[in-house]
């Protein structure tokens, strides 16, 4: 039995540690990883409170939550290459187009 | 000696994971990052063991330890110009590091107070079966998936059948230069 | 119908444990008559947490050595063995001769003409004595922990796979997947191996390896759920159990047993094996170890031990695919026991469910030395052609199949 307070502490701290990856890295690729960290802490969460409440909803939503995740990172590697053939690097300091 | 082992097993995964994803988000080096973003998977799949819900286990390890890192290390081969090369510029000046540490640290704050405080957290958990084929409850996933969230499962398929041909067309180059075919 | 040799390793190995644990407690226990201390020691030693971990670790050594000693040494026996023939030569002759100690040096024998079943080991041996060499400019944390991703995934399979109905580690009610899952652990570790050795031939097999695995995983998959919509269960087990009753059509009992080969699933079980053969990554999938074009694709730089465990451990995946394709297509370890003899009251079965199923795990094989020394490599292209615009649809096929049969009755 594992008091759920400390999952919950375990959950926001990799969702922090994801957001630090996302804020403070210039490539591109760490940026996706650390979404992926941040996602996986959610769904962490969605597993716990499904183990305590008995509800099976948390399970398929942790389901549902993995395969969006993962289409989200086959696309946005994809959006990756495509700004890597037109602009030859993947600095996202570099990449700020939208500029008036 | 009377050892909780579950709970002994939940802090070492935990530093595992943490360890791993701190590693993740400093390092320079991309092959290593995919690497232990897989570790770190991994270990939050090995907690979803000690919640009793093998079946998602098994799916993380599917997707997210065999499918999502190869996708990653495709994804770095196919953005740089020879194979060891590293994207390098290390700048000095650390301002932007320090102060995102300083905002991550202040909501994680704020998050663990609230998580420790006066809240009655459940305190005991079920194990949920993945098909249940009676009508009563506790219903299993797969009762719940098809019966309640049926309308959620196509839209993921949609979700994930469009991504595919959007990702297969975003990342076709004819000409070199190009975005499509 | 058919009868294990070992009903239950996890008893089996209790008694063993027991008995011994029993010998050293007498020793302790009579040590502690100058030395009181150690009944306390003698005490814990004899109590049952102590005695059940003891246990767990003795059935996974005993698991492991069964898997990777004998089951390895006999299955690349039966290989190089098979295809020398094939080709019409000799083939591997270092055998129990070749030992330079009595008995076994006898002058007038050749040492080099044996059935050459010990060869492996002296191979093991010459690979142990050999360099391991790092390349230079190899990032050297990934170049040393891949071939431990490879290992380690296989043997997370041998934990799961049961070899009779009492000879297996755990019983997971999600054994199926859980097979399914560690064997898609690989493709990280290949693809990790040929990045970090710093070598143009390891990154082009390399990546041509994930691509080839990640792309049959998907119709792998889609046959064991075609097989699961007639199954209702996962578990190795339950599955094995189906497939030990006479076939049924149409009410009337065939003298054939009801393996699902036998059925609408033959399609899944042709889809199944040419994903398996592409996941062991024999000939005609060979691409990523082409020997001709790309001197040894991702495992060129590995010299030593490390090549050993690489070269071993795809051995040891071929083993556990065809333990797979006879477990859920081919009845697994179900066969009639002809004669139960009472050994000492133990009743031993002749012709047991062990042997059944080698027997089929080597049949296979054998199938599959033949199939791969016989035709010809298939071109990456060609092979991600195969993968994803014909067996994908035709696994899709094999599902709306079940489906129907299992609507219809």
């Amino acid at each position: 039995m594992i008091p759920l307070a400390y999952e919950l502490l375990l959950s926001a701290a990799l969702f922090c540690i994801g957001l630090y990856g996302v804020l403070a890295r210039r490539n591109a690729i760490i940026v996706l990883l650390s979404i992926e960290i941040m996602l996986n802490a959610s769904i962490l969460n969605f597993v716990a409170f499904s183990w305590g409440s008995g509800n099976p909803s948390g399970q398929v939503f942790a389901l549902l939550g993995i395969a969006v995740a993962a289409a989200e990172a086959a696309v946005g590697l994809a959006v990756f290459l495509s700004i890597y053939q037109t602009h030859g690097s993947i600095d996202l300091d570099q990449i700020r187009f939208l500029k008036w | 000696m009377d050892v909780d082992w579950e709970f002994l097993a939940f802090v070492v995964l935990s530093v595992f994971e943490i360890a791993g994803s701190i590693l993740v988000v400093i390092n320079k080096r991309l092959v290593r990052a995919a690497f232990w973003l897989a570790l770190t998977l991994v270990t939050i799949g090995a907690i979803y063991v000690l919640f009793l819900s093998e079946f998602i286990f098994i799916i993380q390890i599917l997707v997210y330890a065999g499918a999502v890192p190869v996708l990653v290390v495709f994804g770095i081969m196919l953005t740089r110009r020879r194979i060891m090369d590293e994207p390098g510029g290390g700048r000095v000046v650390m301002l932007r590091e320090f102060t995102v540490v300083l905002a991550v640290a202040a909501l994680f704050g704020m998050m663990a107070v609230s998580f420790l405080g006066p809240v009655a957290w459940p305190q005991s958990g079920v194990a949920i079966p993945v098909y249940d084929p009676s009508a009563t409850s506790p219903r299993g996933i797969a009762n719940s998936m098809f019966d309640s969230f049926s309308i959620a499962v196509i839209l993921i398929a949609i979700l994930l059948g469009s991504g595919m041909i959007g990702g297969v067309y975003l990342a076709k180059m004819d000409e070199p230069g190009k975005v499509g075919p | 119908m058919s009868a294990p040799l070992v009903p239950s390793l996890f008893g089996a190995c209790k008694v063993l444990i027991t008995a011994i644990i029993g010998i050293v407690q007498q020793i302790i226990y009579a040590l502690s008559g100058p030395v009181p201390p150690l009944r306390g020691l003698g005490d814990w030693l004899g109590s049952d947490p102590v005695l059940t971990v003891i246990t767990y670790l003795i059935v996974v050594t005993v698991v492991v050595l069964w898997v990777s000693v004998l089951n390895l040494f006999t299955i690349m026996w039966v290989e190089r063995k098979l295809y020398s023939r094939l080709q019409d030569r000799y083939g591997i002759m270092i055998s129990i001769w070749s030992l330079p100690f009595w008995p076994f040096n006898r002058t007038h024998r050749p040492t080099h003409r044996g059935a050459g079943y010990l060869q492996n080991l002296a191979d093991g041996v010459k690979l142990i004595q050999k360099e391991n060499i790092t390349p230079r400019n190899a990032d050297s944390a990934m170049f040393h922990i891949s071939p431990v991703l490879i290992a380690a995934s296989t043997l997370m399979v041998f934990a799961v796979l049961p070899w009779s109905s009492g000879f297996y580690v755990a019983n997971l009610d999600l054994g199926i997947l859980f097979i399914l899952a560690a064997f898609s652990l690989a493709p990280l570790g290949i693809l990790i191996a040929g990045w970090a050795a710093n070598n143009k031939y390891t990154l082009v097999g390399g990546l041509r390896a994930a691509a080839m695995l990640l792309s049959y995983s998907i119709p792998m998959v889609l046959a064991v759920i075609a097989l699961v919509i007639f199954t209702g269960s996962l578990n190795p087990l339950t599955i094995v159990q189906q497939q030990d009753r006479p076939l049924m059509v149409g009410g009337t009992a065939l003298p054939i047993p009801a393996w699902y080969v036998f059925g609408p699933q033959v399609i899944g079980f042709v889809i199944f094996s040419i994903a398996m053969i592409a996941e062991m990554e024999r000939v005609p999938f060979d691409i990523p170890e082409a020997e001709a074009e790309l001197v040894e694709g991702w495992t060129t730089e590995y010299s030593g031990m490390r090549f050993g465990i690489v070269f071993a451990f795809k051995w040891l995946r071929m083993l556990a695919a065809c333990a797979l394709i006879s477990i859920l297509y081919l009845g697994g370890w179900s066969g009639p026991v002809f004669v139960t003899l009472s050994v000492g009251g133990i009743p031993v079965p002749i012709v047991p469910e062990e042997i059944w199923f080698l027997l089929r795990i080597y049949l296979l094989a054998s199938f599959f030395v033949v199939l791969s020394w016989s035709i010809p490599r298939v071109r990456i292209d060609q092979i991600l052609n195969i993968g994803w615009k014909r067996l994908i649809p035709y696994s899709l096929l094999a599902i709306l199949v079940a489906a129907g049969f299992r609507a219809v009755g």
